[in-house]
């Protein structure tokens, strides 16, 4: 079984890449006898290493991810990441997944057999939005667990403290991980298009706060730009793949437009 | 602190109607779930921070504007301990009725605080009240001796205000403190003019002696009605000259009105502080009494005066002697109201003097014993007079009957002449001379050298006295003849003689008598209101009186009109402790402060919204 992600590691695999003249040291198993036969010169067959990708989504269940207008932030991820699941596992590549909000709640290690499928699109079902983001610590654990390199996508509001989520993220980038941040917003979170005053609830920890929208709409929509600025820039600086997904942008267009700029990076 | 109003106190339980507002809004506000406020929070802590901060300064000011105000309309007090505080006491209480506490609302304002000083005083406390002024009111009103709580506050309601000024030394005289059963306190509530403590009874210098002090109005006051020129004859009119005058510390601008019967004038004023303008008049000849008025004057209480003026009327004039020149001098006009009637005889035996107002001697060297005795009995007559002028020489009758005024000496015959070097302008006479020399060039060439006996209002080159004045007896050294003066030629010849005329006569102009005068036996006097004023008693009210059978002008003594009040150290130096009746007495009122409080939370309250 192969996946069809291309490695950046050659080694041994059956697709051929290269010669290359044998240096000592390399095993002579590798002699290719029949060029030596020519040539009369030992030369070393190089192939480009075909592996299963190692993908891992990270889903952030908190409570901020159930706020959303039309569809709430945690089934667009939900729906997102079922979509992923489903385009690495028909790649052949092994997928695992990681809830979270506080804690690590649920995690599957990455597999490209279909149980492993089904059991991922269990949890991204049954997954449901409560309790705090801890996001920076959290990832700290995750880039702990995941011993070999792979694709971490990551689908999250990213309420946080933004320097210690782009310093966690790195935490994965110094683990040689490749990692895709789909950052979730409603489109309400951008904007703050409310008019009226009016109560406003935490939805991670139930504080309410009496907010005039009108006093404060400039201020928040500019901080918030800034915000997404400061993500993009130190995360795209780090070689991280940010993508703002607002839960207008229907998926397919979301998906496809990722998919082609990876394409572009490949 | 007390509480004028404490019922208003209810309305503080208000305050909670913006808590009530501020709950049931919030209550009212949509609850709109949202991801997460840790990124407001973060974001917009300044701003949040504030805009709490400003929700509950705002919440505390619409409280405090409530508060204020219902304590404001409560009218709080800070009493003073000094007077009443509960203690049992015998308590002196003069309140100031004279008329400068007619300004505004000073006397009741002075009343209202007799009633709370009383009422601070324990029931067990006597009083002795007595008004300042008007003591026949007090004589008939107040009991001389001690008096309960009740008693003391109807009496208060009784006092009056009065015309009159008044001491407290003379307030005191008539109560009886011998059983007096507390310590005496005294209390004078009024504006303490400075007169009002003349003679201020030394034993009362340690005693505990407190004015409540109410604060001096100002006042215009006419100070003095008179005719312009009392000694003019008039024709058809005579001028009034009214002085007014400003006491009050800024400039005054208003109206005098003269009335009299239907006639009526009225003239704009404008007196710069403690500044007096003289307003003239013209009135009809027939028009003898009327009320002069300012109008815009706070203390109205002497803003009327009472005029009753006799102008100088026509004289009928006897000349005995040389008339040659005195005749036509005098004899000014042919009209019907000219200032005088002159007739002209040889000798005196043969004239009935009754019919004349002045006789003139011109040159006349002697008289006879009977001719003088006429002549004395004449000028027992004080609104009759006799001029004489000398002539070359005295005889021993005449100079008998101008001894009142001088001994004639000799005949000064001058090299040449001499003239006027002294005049006494002050005297009526003179006084429309000042600034003109005609009076002064005239030459005389031959006078009586005399020794004056009395006032000299003129005098000849050597200091020789020229006119002599005794009464309604005027003596002139030099005869009014061709050879002996060219006076009769200048232009001052007429109007000197018209004027020594006039005013050589002892006729009052002015009938107008004051407040506080007595009415004597001799005279029929009837109140303005008809009624008749009994022998020997004291004018009390203002008005035109019935003197028998003429109008009399009655006023108030202008004394009080100045409103000068005891200065500290004065009051200091009696020993008397001054005590504001608007702070400290009826206690300090914190309404006002308190209604600028709940202005200054409103405008705070505006300025926290528009941040």
């Amino acid at each position: 079984m192969s996946g069809l992600h291309t490695s950046p590691f050659k080694g041994f695999s059956q697709e051929f890449a290269d010669y290359r003249q044998y240096m000592p040291g390399d095993e002579p198993k590798r002699i290719d006898w029949k060029v030596y036969a020519r040539r009369d010169r030992f030369y070393i067959k190089e192939y480009q290493e075909e592996t299963n990708l190692r993908a891992y989504i990270l889903l952030d269940k908190s409570g901020s991810m159930s706020y959303g207008t039309k569809v709430n932030k945690l089934e667009y991820a939900k729906y997102l990441s079922a979509s992923l699941a489903y385009m690495l596992f028909r790649q052949k590549d092994s997928v695992g997944i990681a809830t979270f909000d506080t804690a690590i709640r649920e995690m599957v290690a990455p597999s490209a057999k279909r149980s492993n499928f089904m059991q991922i699109l269990k949890i991204i079902d049954t997954a449901h939005a409560e309790g705090e983001t801890r996001l920076s610590t959290i990832l700290l654990q995750l880039a702990q667990k995941m011993k070999r390199r792979g694709l971490v996508i990551l689908l999250s509001d990213l309420f946080d403290e933004p320097e210690v989520v782009i310093r966690s993220l790195r935490s994965f980038r110094y683990r040689k991980h490749e990692i895709l941040v789909f950052h979730i917003l409603d489109r309400d979170e951008i904007d703050f298009p409310f008019a009226k005053s009016a109560i406003f609830t935490d939805l991670e920890d139930g504080t309410d706060m009496v907010i005039q929208p009108q006093l404060i709409r400039e201020s928040y929509k500019k901080r918030f730009h800034q915000l997404l600025d400061l993500y993009r820039r130190r995360l795209l600086g780090s070689h991280i793949d940010y993508e703002v997904m607002n839960t207008d942008t229907p998926y397919d267009k979301a998906l496809f437009a990722y998919l082609h700029k990876r394409t572009r990076l490949v | 602190m007390t509480f004028l109003y404490p019922l208003y106190l209810l309305g503080i339980a208000l305050t909670a109607i913006p808590i009530v507002i501020h709950l049931w809004f919030r209550k009212r506000l949509k609850r709109v779930p949202f991801s997460t406020l840790q990124f407001l929070k973060r974001t917009e802590a300044k701003r949040f921070g504030w805009l709490r901060l400003r929700e509950i300064l705002t919440l505390v000011l619409r409280c405090l504007i409530i508060l204020f105000l219902f304590l404001s309309l409560s009218r709080p007090r800070l009493t003073s301990v000094l007077l009443g505080a509960g203690r049992s006491a015998s308590v002196v209480l003069m309140l100031d009725n004279s008329y400068s506490m007619g300004y505004g609302n000073n006397f009741a304002r002075a009343q209202e605080t007799a009633h709370t000083i009383i009422a601070r005083y324990s029931p067990k406390s006597e009083f002795f009240v007595a008004p300042l002024c008007n003591l026949d009111q007090r004589d008939s009103l107040v009991p001389r001796a001690g008096v309960s709580k009740t008693s003391a506050h109807k009496l208060i309601e009784d006092i009056t205000l009065s015309h009159h000024t008044g001491t407290i030394r003379d307030a005191l005289s008539g109560l009886d403190f011998s059983e007096h059963r507390y310590p005496l306190e005294y209390i004078y509530i009024g504006d303490g003019q400075e007169h009002n403590f003349m003679e201020f009874p030394a034993e009362l210098g340690g005693a505990r002696f407190n004015w409540l002090e109410v604060p001096l109005g100002s006042n215009v006051v006419i100070t003095h009605v008179s005719l312009k020129d009392p000694i003019a004859v008039p024709l058809d009119q005579y001028t009034l000259l009214v002085e007014v005058t400003n006491h009050s510390p800024r400039t005054w601008r208003g109206t005098t009105a003269l009335e009299a019967d239907d006639y009526r004038r009225e003239k704009e004023c404008i007196i710069e502080s403690d500044g007096t303008v003289r307003v003239e008049f013209l009135i009809p000849t027939t028009l003898r009494h009327g009320t002069v008025t300012v109008y815009d004057d706070s203390l109205t209480i002497d803003n009327t005066y009472y005029f009753s003026k006799s102008p100088a009327k026509q004289l009928s004039i006897l000349i005995v002697g040389d008339d040659d020149f005195l005749r036509s001098a005098l004899s000014t006009s042919q009209h019907a109201r000219a200032p005088f009637r002159v007739e002209s005889v040889e000798d005196l035996g043969t004239a009935d003097l009754r019919n004349y107002d002045v006789i003139v001697l011109n040159g006349i060297r002697e008289i006879s014993e009977s001719a003088r005795i006429k002549l004395d009995n004449f000028r027992t007559q004080t609104e009759k007079a006799v001029i004489i002028f000398l002539g070359e020489s005295v005889g021993n009758v005449l100079q008998s009957f101008v001894a009142p005024c001088c001994t004639v000496d000799t005949l000064l015959l001058p090299r040449g002449y001499v003239t006027l070097d002294w005049i006494d302008y002050s005297d009526p006479t003179f006084e429309v001379f000042v600034g003109t020399t005609t009076l002064l060039n005239a030459r005389f060439y031959r006078v009586q050298k005399v020794t004056p006996r009395s006032k000299v209002i003129a005098r000849v080159t050597g200091n020789h006295p020229f006119i002599i004045k005794h009464d309604n007896l005027v003596v002139i050294t030099a005869p009014v003849t061709p050879d002996a003066t060219d006076l009769i030629y200048t232009a001052a010849f007429v109007p000197m003689l018209y004027r020594l005329t006039t005013s050589s006569i002892g006729v009052s102009y002015d009938k107008e008598l004051l407040l506080g005068e007595t009415v004597t036996g001799a005279q029929t006097t009837r109140a303005p209101t008809g009624a008749l004023v009994p022998d020997s008693s004291v004018l009390q009210t203002p008005g035109f009186y019935s003197v028998d059978g003429h109008i009399v002008g009655v006023n108030v003594v202008p004394e009080e009109g100045r409103v000068k009040k005891l200065g500290t150290e004065s009051a200091t130096a009696l020993a008397i402790s001054k005590i504001s009746i608007e702070r400290d007495a009826a206690g300090s009122d914190l309404s006002t402060i308190l209604l600028y409080c709940a202005l200054g939370a409103f405008v705070l309250e505006l300025l926290l919204l528009a941040l």
